[in-house]
């Protein structure tokens, strides 16, 4: 396995703390206590994923990333692997490719795909061969990527396709020792969560985004007891 | 039981709104609307002259025929008519209802013309019969003019009086027929008793000595005359009855107790506002609790974590508040 000691540089201008990743301070605080659910410092590579586009995943995921680098002071890398709808390029300001599919399909390098954003925080895009996912995804086995970033790096949080978004969804899921699935209140259907149940690997945790009760604190307090 | 309520405080809005557009809608009308004015009569009901006919067993009391016969009268377009014909009722009550209906005076609704079925409509919709005692019957007729509601009571009670005899004396001609026709049966049967016993007697002259024996025919043909001559007397009798029932037959079985007066006091705003009110806002509540219920029936997405924890059977990692669009853009 190809080591990446030294590869993986902070940036010459780190961006400021601030906007290195930007999420809501609200949605970072939220995922704080799940981080730790999850196993905190423990943690090593953390898949997100949900049943369908469009829930949080890959908020969720840069909260978690924000967390383990801010809170735990470890060195994480953002792998997006959403190749059908990528978006963290265009939201951190960096260019679409190389990333993840140059890398497996052999057209780059480790040390080119992965994009620093602070001192502890580094991103791989999607890449430029995202029309080719479902290939991607199936020769992941052949020229693993985060086996080959986690030396290098504490933690490994990967913005995984939705499972009933994509073909390649639910293979995605495989290799990661700890999934988050994200499900949007008043958005994932019943019928979509039941669907992905059983398939769902038992090491999944869920979380809940956009929670919101519309009761007022007093009914609330009261349903509860 | 939560998931409903949690529909309902986030569709708060949209599920008060109807609500209260109705109620609102209502009072503004309860404004608008002159007010109203109850007449009332009692009236006594004869537990004796009034006889009992078909259909009053499943009655508890005549009090309570009485006052369900007029309920149904009230019902009919036959009786609605007649009682238009009493004091150009139609006409009257024509005119008041395009004075006071706010429809008609803000020129959304043309005025309607006199007819009966406007009085039909007023009777089913505006007089209430009611059993106030054991023999106590309360009838009760509201409208815009006072007067008008007076008139239209008296001719209610005059119309219903009027329908009591018309029926009490064609039950009493039908009677009355089949009594007379049993009367000349029952004279046939004793004429033709006399005969036999006239040509027994002719047979048997010597029976007609005032000593003489009478023999078992004799005593026979005798009885059988006796008998047919007292059926005879008792229909004579029932059918004299009969007469004089239908030659009297002008009372109505009841006695008004409280005649129908001009009211002086409009009807409380309190029981105008209950009538006014009361029924929109019940129909505004199951409209709002039925759209509620729909929404929550129809919503086929996870709303709460616990939801969340039966459905996937996966540990609940935690939850992420709901942030606005604006805050989200902030921070990009």
């Amino acid at each position: 396995m190809q080591q990446l000691e030294g590869q993986l540089e902070a940036p010459a201008r780190p961006v400021p703390r601030s906007t290195a990743l930007p999420v809501d301070s609200t949605i970072v605080e939220a995922c704080r206590p799940c981080s730790n659910r999850i196993g905190g410092k423990a943690l090593t590579h953390v898949g997100v994923t949900s049943a369908l586009a469009g829930e949080g995943r890959t908020t969720i995921a840069m909260a978690l990333a924000r967390i383990q680098s801010e809170d735990l002071g470890r060195t994480v890398v953002l792998v997006e692997m959403d190749f059908e709808r990528p978006s963290m390029a265009r939201a951190l300001g960096l260019p679409e490719g190389p990333g993840v599919s140059d890398y497996v399909l052999g057209a780059a390098d480790v040390k080119d795909v992965v994009h620093a954003v602070s001192e502890r925080v580094f991103v791989v895009t999607a890449g430029t061969r995202n029309a080719l996912g479902a290939r991607v995804i199936s020769e992941l086995g052949r020229r693993p990527l985060v086996e080959h970033l986690l030396p290098s790096v504490d933690v490994v949080v990967a913005d995984l396709p939705s499972i009933l978004g994509c073909s390649y969804g639910l293979a995605a899921l495989a290799g990661f020792e700890d999934l988050l699935l994200v499900v949007r209140a008043g958005s994932t259907p019943l019928s979509s969560l039941r669907e992905i149940a059983g398939d769902l690997p038992s090491n999944a945790w869920t979380l809940l985004n956009g929670a919101k009760s519309s009761l007022p604190k007093w009914l609330l307090r009261l349903s509860a007891g | 039981m939560v998931r409903y309520l949690e529909t309902f405080y986030r569709r708060r809005w949209l599920s008060i709104f109807p609500l209260a557009v109705v109620v609102i809608g209502s009072l503004l009308l309860f404004v608008l609307q002159p007010p109203t004015f109850t007449s009332v009569t009692r009236i006594w009901v004869d537990q004796v002259k009034i006889s009992s006919g078909s259909g009053s067993e499943i009655y508890s009391s005549l009090t309570d025929r009485e006052a369900g016969l007029l309920k149904e009268m009230l019902l009919t377009h036959e009786f609605a008519g007649r009682v238009a014909t009493a004091a150009s009722l139609s006409e009257r009550l024509a005119a008041v209802e395009a004075d006071s209906n706010i429809f008609v005076r803000l020129k959304i609704q043309h005025p309607r013309p006199a007819s009966a079925d406007l009085v039909h409509e007023a009777l089913t919709g505006r007089a209430k019969v009611a059993t106030i005692g054991p023999q106590i019957l309360a009838i009760s007729y509201t409208d815009h003019n006072p007067q008008l509601a007076a008139d239209m009571l008296q001719a209610i009670v005059l119309q219903f009086g009027n329908e009591l005899i018309d029926t009490a004396n064609a039950r009493t001609r039908s009677e009355l027929d089949v009594a007379n026709q049993t009367l000349k049966t029952d004279q046939t049967l004793v004429d033709n008793a006399n005969k036999k016993l006239a040509e027994y007697l002719a047979g048997h002259p010597e029976l007609r000595a005032p000593t003489a024996t009478p023999t078992a025919d004799l005593l026979r043909l005798q009885q059988d005359l006796t008998d047919r001559r007292l059926r005879l007397d008792d229909q004579t009798q029932k059918q004299h009855d009969l007469e004089l029932t239908l030659s009297e037959a002008q009372s109505t079985g009841f006695r008004i107790i409280d005649p129908a007066g001009v009211p002086t006091l409009a009807t409380s705003l309190i029981k105008v506002l209950q009538q006014a009110v009361l029924p929109p806002l019940l129909a505004g509540l199951v409209l709002m609790i039925g759209g509620v219920t729909v929404l929550t029936l129809t919503d086929a997405t996870v709303r709460r974590a616990d939801e969340l924890e039966r459905l996937i059977a996966r540990p609940i990692a935690g939850s992420v508040p709901l942030v606005s669009v604006a805050s989200r853009r902030r921070v990009k």
